[in-house]
């Protein structure tokens, strides 16, 4: 024991600096959303204010530090609330690139203005001396950060529990809103929490740096280390992670003592991310659960008409087959552009499309890298085999990355793959497996007649072109279309039959296998690889560029190759390096803090219109409301949406059924069957319990095919939650749910989509930044995709015909079709309900559930929902299931109807029968001299 | 006389291109309660929305307590004493409810505060350490009302605080209301028991399809004609799909003839 405890010492002493970092950052990111990844180089900027003012000016380290903590850390804390603010309504790829764009930019700001040559170190400037402790020697330097970080944290704890700002800090988090109305500005309460924040941020720099010689990018992730420490408290709870930094800190330490050598050398420095990594994968989900949002998702309005991509392409073509003839010695850089494009494609199928971010990258790369030379040199595989055995090595490490965007979505997955990256540096590099610990590099041999660097770089080229022909047209097709949907409503995704998480898993696969192959054709290029020239922060350096780079696919990723690669290439210097990551990180915060992607600038846009004689297309898609027009049937006005998108309508083709209702079965063969197969939802003893609250209890519901039956009760009462748990988003904690006799109370969404359950959300969850013919064809080939990632990607043989044929009849039946090649985002509420529908009716499902289908209507589009509603269920036969607020609908439409009131099944019948019942009367009245009816719930639920 | 606690003149409203309300008028004299009433989609919530300072007219004027207010945000009417309740459960609910109720007190007053709440509902008192999101829905509603006391508003606006719960429970919030009325308090009610509202209220408001068509004391108010507004489906009145809400509306299924405005 006793020769443990100087390391148990020494790991206290910096777990505690761990701690102190990781409870800032669970603040700020508590209280504002934004997860900093720039945490630490606010640390960074801390210990170099700190060196500035104590070593070189001679401040005394109390009024440095005091200025360090209390002066420089707040004023961050202040812009990075600025900062919070502008992003509040990005989606979460810009708001991870505008902290990763701060990061950037401070680690390039801090290089060029310090340089790399100088060392830079700060004495300890703690009470020096030491004590005994147990026969280990402690020093007073350790133990007063020690008792510094445990005071901070117990402070804040408290004021957090007790101070009336403090609670306004976790009010903030719980409901702004509501802190608002109730006389505490958000905005005021956020900024405070930013300037605690970055100050315990800025005193963790002032704390590490006597700890290591200065520099910006050890800095940055020690403090990153801490992600490790907020993982293990949840991100949530202060007492934990700093117990999670104690045990990290602890745990490192002891490490560095047991393991010297071989694979578990490297775990002291990987340790944290061990940790986060794991947390993230065994955690269980709810833990770390983040609060659902509703950000609309805004792709480019304009797209280059495609005689223009070809022109485009043909000449960019032309022009990188001259290249050799005018880039003399720079040709090597250009081949390694040409291969930084795939990487970029690969990167961008994971941001761009599908807007998962990965923060690991460059660890892909590397394993192309290693795995090539592995496999070409040592296993001796002929040089195309080996290539693409490199492609296969790194799909189950995408595999595996893609568990954490399974489980737990989002920023998490950012974070896990971030964790991956580092890892693999500190754990992996140095293997034998991979770089060799000897640091001379990786041979990277070239195939037998390509040794040349012109023909090397033809066949770059080459590949590099099938690759941009491979992603286009993935993006072009339904994987594209899938991964589009999945980016704007992963639950609209699963409910139309794709199964998600085989989508998740298959685009990592495909990212990673491309960015292997990627690094492993750049590392040939340059015919040697070492470790160091993949450093994970690059990862960071790639996502920014990835965002901030314009254009479809390909034309994006020819653009940050160049900027990455060609720029330093043709600029002298030792700093264009840093200038050149200043530019991409403050780029990326300037993206980030407009909201949206860059588009293609207008001047040239318009240009490339008038050329290619596509006068009036670049206006985008104006946002329209029709539900004001009272006057003109929603939907057939041509003036509802803007002019140029939509063709002009007759009126009457609309106002009369496109599909004429007299003539069911009317020919095509579709995704959609003609007439369905009989079938019936059965529930039994529906019982749904959340905590302590019960939303349905002891509650059996039948719909079959055919008719339309209803489900109605005041607000509140348990009809949406009903609808969940029928559909597979929510788990009953009672009772079962049957399809067509069979239990499907353990399927997934997807799994009873393909069994033919259909349903409509009362928020409405569409792909908003599709237009109203993919919504709709997603429906029709969710299924197709299903569980099969053969079939996401590539449709089977006359598939795309039946897709086709059933979107275009299921836009028709309910009355869209003239709105087909409009973005559903831009659509009034009236007509996203229809192409909600039709989504739902272009697919194989027999029974549909509709949750408040005329919320948002008027009458007349009301009314004509409920004709199409009749129409469907004539025609197709189809049943439908329908939770609805306007009685008079559902007294109209439903055969039968079921009431119920507190999550209780009070009532069953007819039209008539409930319009008669005192019991449904009392329900929606609270009649007081029926209370009865009402079973005391509260009690229950207390 | 001393100046309104709420006046709202000449509202123009909504999301996006579509006004949901238009030119409205709404103005709550110091100690009375307005019920506010109308079917579902006629505006009243987007109006208590205006009011709170949530959402920015795009014409009109709101005015707390005589102070221009049109602009300001939240926070601020709230401090010139205008508390809403809003749809829902006004409450913080990974906050204790005595960290709620805290959030709302001065430090200066927190000895005295409490005691105030706790007697006007025990419940609290012995659920004090309790997470408010864990506790049932009429419970949270009390607390929200009780964190509304606190903050000794002029006027308070109310969304459907009965929404969800039990009769029995909306007994008592009803009876907290009259006790907050009768320290001088203003209420607005948003109100779907129309009967309770209209027990209570000394003013009523009638939107329809984002208009005013009726203001008045209860007693001019044709109750019928109102009942047949919430009813929905017929012709001349698109908005009103809050079918439902009563009895009469129930009984009188679909294609009702339509009851013209007796605008007062």
């Amino acid at each position: 024991m006793s020769d443990l405890l100087p390391f148990i010492v020494a790991g206290l002493t910096v777990g505690a600096i761990y701690g102190l970092a990781a409870i800032g950052l669970v603040v700020t990111y508590k209280t504002s959303g934004v997860f900093n990844f720039a945490h630490g180089a606010i640390a960074t900027v801390s210990a170099y204010a700190f060196y500035e003012l104590h070593v070189l000016h001679g401040t005394s380290w109390p009024i440095a530090a005091a200025i360090c903590v209390l002066v420089v850390g707040p004023v961050i804390g202040v812009l990075f609330e600025f900062l919070a603010r502008a992003i509040s309504g990005a989606t979460l790829e810009l708001r991870i690139a505008a902290t990763i764009g701060v990061l950037v930019a401070i680690q390039a700001a801090v290089t060029l203005h310090y340089g790399q040559t100088e060392v830079r170190e700060v004495p300890q400037f703690l009470p020096s001396g030491d004590f005994d402790l147990g026969g280990t020697i402690v020093q007073y330097s350790d133990l007063v950060t020690f008792l510094f970080a445990v005071a901070a944290t117990i402070g804040l704890s408290i004021y957090l529990r007790r101070a009336r700002t403090g609670l306004a800090m976790r009010a903030a988090v719980n409901d702004a809103p509501l802190l608002d109305l109730a006389g505490t500005s958000p905005v005021r309460t956020r900024r405070l929490a930013w300037m605690v924040g970055t100050s315990l941020a800025a005193a963790s720099g002032v704390l590490f740096a006597p700890v290591l010689q200065l520099d910006p990018v050890l800095l940055t992730l020690l403090v990153v280390q801490a992600f490790g420490a907020a993982a293990i408290g949840r991100f949530t709870s202060l007492p934990w992670t700093f117990a999670g930094g104690l045990l990290i800190g602890v745990l490192a330490s002891l490490c560095s003592k047991w393991f010297t050598d071989g694979l578990l050398a490297g775990l002291p420095s990987g340790l944290p991310f061990l940790v986060l990594f794991a947390v993230l994968l065994v955690y269980p989900r709810g833990w770390l659960a983040t609060r659902a949002e509703t950000i609309v998702r805004r792709r480019p309005e304009w797209v280059a008409p495609d005689a223009f991509q070809v022109a485009l392409a043909v000449v960019v073509l032309v022009g990188l087959l001259l290249v050799p003839q005018f880039v003399g010695l720079r040709l090597t850089e250009w081949t390694v552009a040409l291969a930084t494009v795939i990487i970029f494609l690969s990167l961008g199928l994971l941001v761009r499309t599908s807007g998962q971010v990965s923060l690991g990258h460059v660890g892909f790369t590397a394993i192309g890298a290693a795995a090539f030379s592995q496999l070409a040199v040592d296993g001796g595989v002929p040089w195309l085999v080996a290539l693409l055995l490199t492609g296969l090595v790194a799909v189950p490490i995408g595999a595996l990355l893609a568990i954490p965007a399974i489980r737990l979505g989002g920023l998490y997955l950012a974070l896990a793959t971030f964790g991956f990256g580092v890892l693999l540096q500190y754990m992996l590099y140095t293997q034998d497996f991979m770089f060799d610990s000897t640091g001379s590099g990786l041979e990277q041999p070239r195939p037998g007649g390509f040794e040349g660097d012109e023909a090397y770089y033809y066949l770059v080229l080459g590949i590099t072109v099938a690759a941009c022909a491979f992603v286009v047209l993935l993006n072009r097709g339904r994987l594209g279309r899938l991964l589009r949907g999945m980016a704007d409503s992963p639950r609209a995704l699963a409910t139309s039959g794709v199964s998600v998480d085989v989508t998740r898993v298959l685009v990592f696969c495909i990212s990673a296998f491309l960015a292997a192959i990627g690094g492993a054709l750049a590392a040939v290029a340059q015919s040697t690889a070492s470790a160091d020239a993949y450093p994970p922060l690059l990862s960071l350096t790639y996502v920014a560029i990835v965002v901030i780079a314009f254009g479809r696919e390909p034309w994006y990723a020819l653009m940050a190759a160049a900027a990455l690669i060609l720029v330093p290439a043709y600029l002298d210097g030792a700093e264009v390096a840093s200038w050149q990551q200043l530019v991409f990180g403050v780029a990326a915060i300037a993206v980030a803090a407009g909201s949206r992607r860059l588009t293609t600038p207008a001047p040239i846009r318009a240009a490339i219109d008038a050329t290619f004689g596509r006068i009036g297309r670049t206006r985008p898609v104006a946002a329209v409301d029709a539900t004001t027009s009272d006057a003109a049937p929603a939907g057939a006005s041509p003036a509802d949406v803007s002019t140029s998108d939509v063709p002009p309508v007759d009126p009457a083709a609309s106002a009369t059924p496109t599909v004429d209702p007299s003539t069911p079965g009317a020919g095509l063969p579709g995704a959609a069957p003609e007439r369905v197969d009989p079938g019936k939802l059965e529930v039994h003893g529906l019982a749904v319990r959340f905590g302590g609250l019960v939303a349905v209890e002891g509650f059996d519901l039948e719909a079959s095919t055919g008719r339309i039956t209803g489900l109605i009760g005041p607000n509140g009462a348990g009809k949406t939650t009903t609808f969940n748990a029928c559909s597979g988003l929510v788990r009953p904690s009672d009772g079962r749910v049957l399809l067509d006799g069979r239990d499907v109370t353990r399927l997934g969404p997807a799994q009873r989509a393909r069994l033919g359950l259909g349903r409509t959300f009362q928020q409405m969850e569409l792909f908003e930044s599709l237009t109203v013919r993919d919504n709709v064809a997603i429906g029709a080939e969710g299924t197709m995709a299903g569980a099969n990632p053969i079939a996401h990607a590539v449709p089977r043989p006359g598939h795309g015909a039946t897709v086709r044929d059933a979107t275009d009849r299921a836009m028709a039946l309910c009355d869209v079709a003239t709105l087909a090649d409009v973005r559903v985002g831009a659509l009034p509420t009236g007509q996203r309900r229809l192409v909600e529908l039709a989504r739902c009716l272009a697919g194989p499902s027999r029974i549909l559930l509709l949750d408040e289908p005329s919320s948002g209507l008027d009458h007349r589009e009301t009314a004509r929902f409920g004709e199409i509603l009749a129409r469907v269920v004539a025609e197709r036969g189809v049943g439908i299931l329908l939770v609805e607020h306007d009685m008079s609908l559902v007294l109209s439409a439903c055969d039968e109807i079921f009431v119920l009131d507190f999550g209780r099944p009070i009532f069953r019948g007819t039209p008539d029968e409930v319009r008669r019942s005192p019991e449904v009367q009392a329900a929606y009245l609270g009649d007081p001299d029926v209370e009865d009816v009402a079973p005391p719930t509260e009690e229950v639920a207390g | 006389m001393s100046a309104p606690v709420l006046e709202l003149s000449g509202i123009t409203a909504g999301y996006g291109a579509a006004p949901v309300l238009r030119d409205v008028d709404l103005t709550v004299e110091a100690g009375s309660i307005v019920a506010l009433l109308g079917p579902n989609g006629a505006g009243k919530t987007t109006l208590l929305r205006v009011a709170s300072g949530q959402l920015r007219p795009s014409a009109g004027e709101v005015r707390v307590g005589g102070a221009a207010m049109t602009t300001a945000a939240p926070h601020r009417r709230a401090r010139a004493g205008l508390c809403l309740v809003p749809e829902g459960r006004g409450v913080f609910r990974e906050l204790t409810v005595r960290e709620n109720l805290r959030l709302m007190t001065p430090p200066w007053e927190r000895a005295a505060e409490p005691r105030r709440v706790f007697d006007a509902f025990p419940i609290l008192e012995e659920r004090a350490g309790q997470v408010a999101g864990t506790m049932s829905g009429g419970q949270q509603q009390m607390l929200a009302l009780a964190r509304c006391w606190l903050a000794r508003p002029a006027v308070v606006l109310l969304d459907e605080v009965s929404m969800g719960l039990a009769p029995r429970i909306v007994d008592e919030i009803f009876a907290a209301l009259t006790g907050l009325a009768a320290e001088g308090t203003s209420l607005v009610l948003v109100e779907q028991y129309v009967d309770r509202a209209l027990a209570m209220a000394d003013r009523v408001h009638l939107l329809t399809r984002g208009t005013t068509t009726f203001t008045g004391a209860p007693g001019e108010l044709d109750r019928d004609d109102v009942l047949r507004r919430y009813l929905g489906g017929s012709d001349g009145d698109p908005d009103a799909s809050g079918a439902g809400r009563s009895a009469s509306a129930a009984g009188d299924g679909p294609g009702t003839p339509e009851g013209e405005a007796t605008d007062g």
